[in-house]
């Protein structure tokens, strides 16, 4: 009997225990609704939602989405419906499941996240929260608690009192020393880690001579980002003592076991699904025959073994 | 909406650079309804790609698309008995009011693929008349599979075939009067100047932006019936990710708030959008 469980707050009162270690990443899968219907998703490690913040928010205009060479470059904007309708419309959605919701959260302050976590206090379903430091999308806010170690650390700190749930910080890999920041999050209270988020971005249309993205700069994923994003995983697990959830064009099993072995306790499936819908399901499959054919009985056994 | 892996039947490029593909598709044909659409995923292809359901045939359904960058071009190479990983039906399509007696579509180019669809689905219940327009004569798709007893007129931008030259536009006014609804489906070019030219029969004042004069002056009268007609169905053609209402990749803003264009949409009312936030 294969065991593929792993904790993801081991230090936490309340933990974080996945029944695998796949999950879904922010903003690809929106609140798993959609996708239930016909996608076995009680079947995943957990489910990330879209980010939510505490007011709605319209993001940011068209075009939004533009494919690349091995990847897709994004300016969505963290267009979203706000805690409230997520608390009244999702939340009782949730409470039905068997697999643990991961809620993404993001704001301009801190006291904008800490509303938003308080929000989300006792809400059913809900086992967890990704804190999004890191989206590149918005002007204001977001993005520079993710650059900056001290008020990543703040921020961290701030959120972990407003809430009896785990808090995992999504870093940016826009940074110069993510370990650096990393390290902060885990002093502050972080109980995991996960990354990278996307990297910043620009495409031109040469034939009209102007940017192709509505806001001009977007997000870059998929597997272009994957190399990147295993050396930020390799570093970040050399340093920090919580779990490392890893995220950055998976689109197969064998891109996700390679960020397990490079240390990560779980990972993320991204644009891969916007592809296909099913490849998260297809991944964890992937990996249960990976450990079937080599005669591995534990997931954790695999988690950093090709680190020196 | 299911995925599915459907079996391609037949793929032949029956326009210049446009191609008509056959799939086995029973589920999706079953269910479709005129103006859904369905995505497709394109070889190594990151996004997949959305196409409306241009025909329904007992299992099957097909789809009539232009080649216009990678996927399409992945697409058109497909060959019988080629598998196709297809989720669908997707999205709103378009509505027929019960008490619509005069239907009428115009197809911009390859715009054609969903109407023809709509106009099988309605001509049995309805009175329909098309306008198709193309570029050249070349383009003009091949009204074969339409059902008899509709009315087409066809115009070609350079006048090379068809019933006259020009666009859509010119010569919409002469139907305002007869048709009860109105679907169109084509550039947004076409659905800008739709907009202009039925802003005018809406109010007596000239719109602001007003620079479309119809071909023939008409009366205060005939304004208010415009005014009456002038609801019209759209299908918007946005870039998509998920094409489940998951990414919020394709969402636009509209007079009735932000709109997914592949869950709310992708038929809206021309009157609901707000152009300048719809760069297509």
């Amino acid at each position: 009997m294969l065991d593929l469980h792993v904790q993801l707050a081991p230090h936490h009162p309340k933990g974080l225990m996945l029944d695998n270690p796949v999950m879904t990443a922010s903003g690809t899968f929106g609140y798993g609704i959609k996708y239930s219907e016909f996608v076995d998703i009680q079947q995943l490690g957990a489910i990330v939602c879209k980010g939510t913040t505490l007011m709605p928010r319209e993001g940011n205009p068209q075009p939004r989405l533009v494919e690349t060479e091995c990847g897709l470059l994004n300016s969505v904007g963290l267009e979203n419906i706000g805690i409230d309708a997520v608390v009244r419309d999702k939340v009782p959605v949730w409470a039905n499941w068997r697999v643990p919701v991961v809620v993404n959260i993001a704001g301009e302050t801190i006291g904008e996240y800490v509303s938003v976590a308080a929000k989300l206090e006792g809400a059913p379903g809900v086992k967890g929260i990704e804190l999004n430091i890191s989206c590149p999308n918005i002007t204001t806010g977001g993005i520079e608690f993710g650059v900056m170690p001290k008020l990543a650390a703040e921020l961290t700190a701030a959120v972990k009192t407003a809430t009896s749930l785990p808090i995992i910080v999504k870093l940016s890999p826009n940074v110069t020393n993510i370990s650096e920041i990393a390290v902060a999050v885990e002093k502050a209270g972080a109980d995991a880690i996960s990354l990278i988020n996307t990297l910043k971005g620009v495409t031109i249309d040469i034939d009209k001579r102007e940017v192709r993205l509505g806001n001009v700069s977007g997000g870059l994923s998929g597997p272009a980002i994957k190399p990147v994003a295993l050396y930020m995983v390799y570093e970040v697990a050399k340093v920090v003592h919580i779990p490392v959830v890893g995220c950055g064009g998976i689109c197969c099993a064998e891109d996700a076991l390679e960020f397990i072995m490079c240390g990560a306790n779980a990972v993320q499936v991204g644009t891969a699904s916007l592809t296909n819908p099913h490849v998260a399901i297809d991944i964890l499959e992937g990996i249960r025959q990976f450990m079937r054919n080599k005669g591995i009985q534990k997931l954790t056994d695999l988690i950093g073994v090709a680190r020196a | 909406m299911k995925e599915f892996m459907c079996t391609v039947i037949s793929n032949v490029e029956i326009l210049p650079h446009v191609n008509l593909m056959w799939l086995e598709a029973s589920q999706i044909a079953a269910t479709a309804q005129p103006g859904q659409f369905v995505t497709l995923c394109c070889g190594d292809l990151t996004l997949r790609r959305p196409l409306s359901i241009h025909q329904v045939n007992k299992r099957q359904i097909a789809l009539l698309f232009k080649i216009a960058g990678k996927g399409t071009l992945w697409l058109s190479q497909r060959r019988e008995g080629d598998r196709l990983n297809v989720l669908g039906p997707l999205g709103k399509g378009f509505k027929v009011e019960s008490d619509s007696r005069n239907l009428l579509m115009l197809a911009g180019g390859i715009g054609i693929a969903p109407l023809v669809f709509l106009a099988q689905y309605a001509s049995s219940q309805h009175s329909v008349k098309l306008i198709h327009g193309a570029g050249t004569s070349s383009e003009l798709y091949s009204l074969s599979p339409l059902p008899s007893g509709i009315q087409v007129t066809t115009v070609t931008e350079d006048g090379s075939g068809g019933n006259g030259k020009g666009l859509i536009t010119d010569i919409l006014p002469d139907f305002l009067e007869w048709t009860d609804q109105m679907y169109a489906c084509g550039p947004s070019g076409m659905y800008k100047g739709m907009a202009k030219l039925l802003c005018r029969f809406k109010s007596p004042a000239p719109c602001a932006s007003e620079e479309l004069v119809p071909s023939e002056t008409f009366t205060q009268d005939k304004a208010e019936e415009g005014y009456k007609l002038k609801k019209c169905q759209i299908s918007l053609e946005v870039r998509m990710g998920c094409g489940v209402g998951a990414c919020y990749g394709c969402s636009i803003n509209t007079k009735k708030g932000l709109k997914k264009v592949c869950l709310d949409g992708p038929v809206f009312e021309l009157d609901d959008i707000l152009w300048e936030g719809v760069k297509i």
